[in-house]
């Protein structure tokens, strides 16, 4: 009965964007009259397999189903548009989403109106922003929470959830703004209990006295875009405190808010790039061995360059580095030790390359990080196939190695390999 | 002296002339390949490499536009953003929009700026060159940075002011790409250019066709041309 009521709904949310597309016009809808149901429709599915080759086990294979809908009532730039997105997926691999159909095989979902009008823009409802210039470490990119059991890890930007919010842009002479307000905040997806092993997780925030604000303000100058922010938020990279010799579960998560503060740059020439992300966080909580939980201020940092040639091939190298006002104790000295009042620094450098072959055919990526002043190393290879007009293949290797003194890739200590295939239409 | 006086005040004055005339006639040759402020326009772009796009171009005045691919589908989503001479692509297996070098490419021999910029004045000096009983000569020479080709050299019939055809040039003027405009349709109330075929001068044969399938005029408030406007 479940599964037929989840058929229904997936039925009845196709159906006003397949008529608004039934013009033959492909996805943009017919332009007369001025009034009626207007819409775009873009969808995906397909089959996604992940082996975690550390421990040898298929962690995910999961079939999936998404689609972007958009629809208005008037063909006008000035309309308020309404906006669904939504990822239904099947995980062979997890018996209750397999046998159960429940929320939990909606993996995302965003719904949202939203309306443009002279220099402001308006959106209201579940949405993702995204902040920062610098693509795969997201230090910057605060606003949503994220789901900690995504199949490609934390750092994925897949594994962003959507949150409920008044998302408010606008323009004066040079300088473009923006404001959010989250009255309601979603906690970030834990991972389930595994054995006696589990997490106590008793967040309940409350609407409006555990909202989440911020903002930014932008200017670009002589080409070169300049951004401030400020955001007052729950923590993102989740922090745990080991409660061993009680009644509870063994990890508690002991959360206060954080305030980011930062800046980015970003400068584009004819063939190259140059970007930068430059934050800084206050009472930024740190997992910890102790009974009580740390916090420090704490200062990241990406800086990064790119070339791109004439045949569209891309090469990027990055510094990273993260400034720990006072080292926390878990990644000083080891565990059980005084709490350090020194500073704490680490640096990493990243070497990027997009590539592509054969007219496109065959488009590879490459992202290595590695730790200057630690043995951290992080390895993502994916080889993308456009195997026809709407088949696309998908194989990603992803390593990840952390060094027990290091605060960067803690949660991905893992070796997975995945293959995706993607139709199109 | 006095004839002296008289030959360089005479030459100055017919350069002023010549200047004044050869922005004329690029300004009246931009009137022709597309509407003055805001509109829509819709773009199939085959090329020798078998591939083909359609995109969705939303253009607000002279320094705002988005790019809309919305074929091949598997590409849907890969979105482009472009405010004055700077650039955002929104990438969808990421999910968001990152800034991106000048040099970027659409697909086959098209850059943004052929169907993202489709208006010279005011982003090139134009210098008549010389003429024919049927043709301007107007040479082009971009004012600032980012532009998508450095030099222009273009053909317009002394007629209509249609322009007809032209070489895109580098700073050291050597031809990059053959440009010609045909088959003139009415679109957005004027008599314009439907399909634009941009060649590769070092590589003959290397060409791709632009064929415009619709446009019309359409107003765009300012807030729509942002990054957030992308996914």
């Amino acid at each position: 009965m479940k599964k037929f009521r989840t058929s229904l709904i997936i039925v009845f949310l196709n159906t006003p964007s397949s008529l608004c597309a039934a013009d033959g016009e492909g996805s943009v809808s017919a332009k007369k009259p001025d009034i009626g149901l207007f819409g775009r429709l873009s969808s995906e599915a397909g089959y996604e397999h992940t082996q975690a080759l550390d421990v040898g086990e298929t962690s995910h294979a999961v079939l999936f189903l998404s689609q972007q809908h958009q629809w208005s009532f008037q063909d006008e730039a000035e309309a308020w548009r309404f906006n669904l997105q939504y990822r239904l997926i099947v995980d062979f691999v997890d018996n209750k989403n397999y046998e159960d159909v429940d929320s939990d095989n909606v993996d995302k979902l965003l719904a949202y109106a939203a309306k443009s009008w002279g220099s402001y823009k308006l959106g209201l409802g579940m949405q993702e922003v995204t902040w920062g210039e610098n693509l795969l470490m997201p230090i910057l990119d605060l606003v949503n929470p994220r789901d900690l059991t995504h199949s490609r890890g934390y750092y994925d930007p897949a594994a962003k959830n959507p949150s409920p919010m008044i998302n408010l842009e606008w323009q004066s002479s040079e300088f473009n703004y923006q404001l959010i307000y989250v009255p309601l905040p979603l906690a970030n997806k834990q991972p389930d209990e595994v054995g006696d092993f589990g997490i106590s997780d008793k967040r309940d925030y409350k609407m409006g006295q555990d909202s989440e604000q911020g903002g930014r303000v932008g200017l670009i100058l002589a080409g070169i875009d300049t951004k401030l922010y400020y955001w007052k938020h729950w923590p993102r990279v989740p922090s745990y405190r080991f409660n061993a010799f009680a009644d509870d579960k063994d990890v508690i998560i002991d959360e206060r808010q954080v305030e980011s503060t930062a800046m980015t740059m970003s400068y584009a020439g004819f063939n190259w790039l140059a970007r930068a992300d430059l934050v800084h966080h206050n009472n930024y909580p740190a997992t910890s061995v102790s009974a009580k939980v740390e916090r420090s201020g704490l200062t990241q940092g990406i800086f990064g360059a790119n070339w791109t040639t004439d045949g569209q091939q891309s090469f990027g190298a990055e510094f990273h580095f993260d400034l720990w006002e006072k080292g926390p104790e878990a990644f000083t000295d080891g565990a059980f030790v005084k709490e350090s009042k020194d500073q704490k620094h680490f640096n990493w450098v990243g070497a990027t390359a997009n590539l592509n072959y054969f007219n496109y055919l065959i488009e590879p990526q490459l992202f290595y990080l590695r730790g200057i002043n630690s043995e951290d190393e992080m390895i993502r290879a994916i080889l993308l196939w456009n195997a026809a007009e709407n088949i696309t293949v998908t194989g990603e290797f992803q390593r990840t190695y952390a060094e027990t003194s290091s605060p960067k890739l803690l949660l991905d200590e893992r070796e997975i390999l995945s293959a995706r295939v993607t139709y199109s239409w | 002296m006095k004839t002296w006086i008289l030959f360089i005040g005479l030459l100055s004055s017919t350069t002023g002339v010549a200047a004044e005339n050869a922005a004329e006639i690029l300004k009246k040759a931009d009137e022709i390949r597309s509407p003055s402020n805001s509109y829509r326009m819709e773009v199939t772009v085959d090329s020798t490499d078998d591939s083909h796009f359609r995109f969705e171009i939303s253009i607000g005045g002279k320094d705002a536009s988005i790019i809309r691919t919305l074929e091949p589908k598997r590409e849907n989503g890969k979105n482009y953003l472009m405010l004055n001479e700077d650039m955002w692509a929104f990438i969808p297996n990421i999910k968001r929009s990152v800034r991106v070098t000048l040099n970027q490419k659409l697909t086959g021999q098209a850059a943004n700026g052929d169907i993202s910029r489709m208006r010279w004045f005011g982003d090139y000096d134009a210098k008549l060159e010389s003429e024919t009983p049927e043709e301007f000569v107007l040479f082009l020479s971009a004012k600032r940075r980012g532009l998508t080709y450095d030099k222009i050299r273009v053909w317009i019939s002394k007629k209509t002011y249609a322009p007809v055809r032209g070489e895109y040039l580098t700073q050291q003027e050597k031809v990059l790409k053959f440009v010609t405009f045909t088959e003139y349709k009415p679109m957005a109330g004027a008599l314009r250019p439907t399909r634009i075929v941009i060649e590769n001068a070092a590589k003959k044969g290397e060409k791709s066709t632009l064929q415009i399938q619709l446009m019309e005029e359409k107003k765009f408030p300012e807030s729509f041309f942002s990054q957030n406007s992308l996914n």
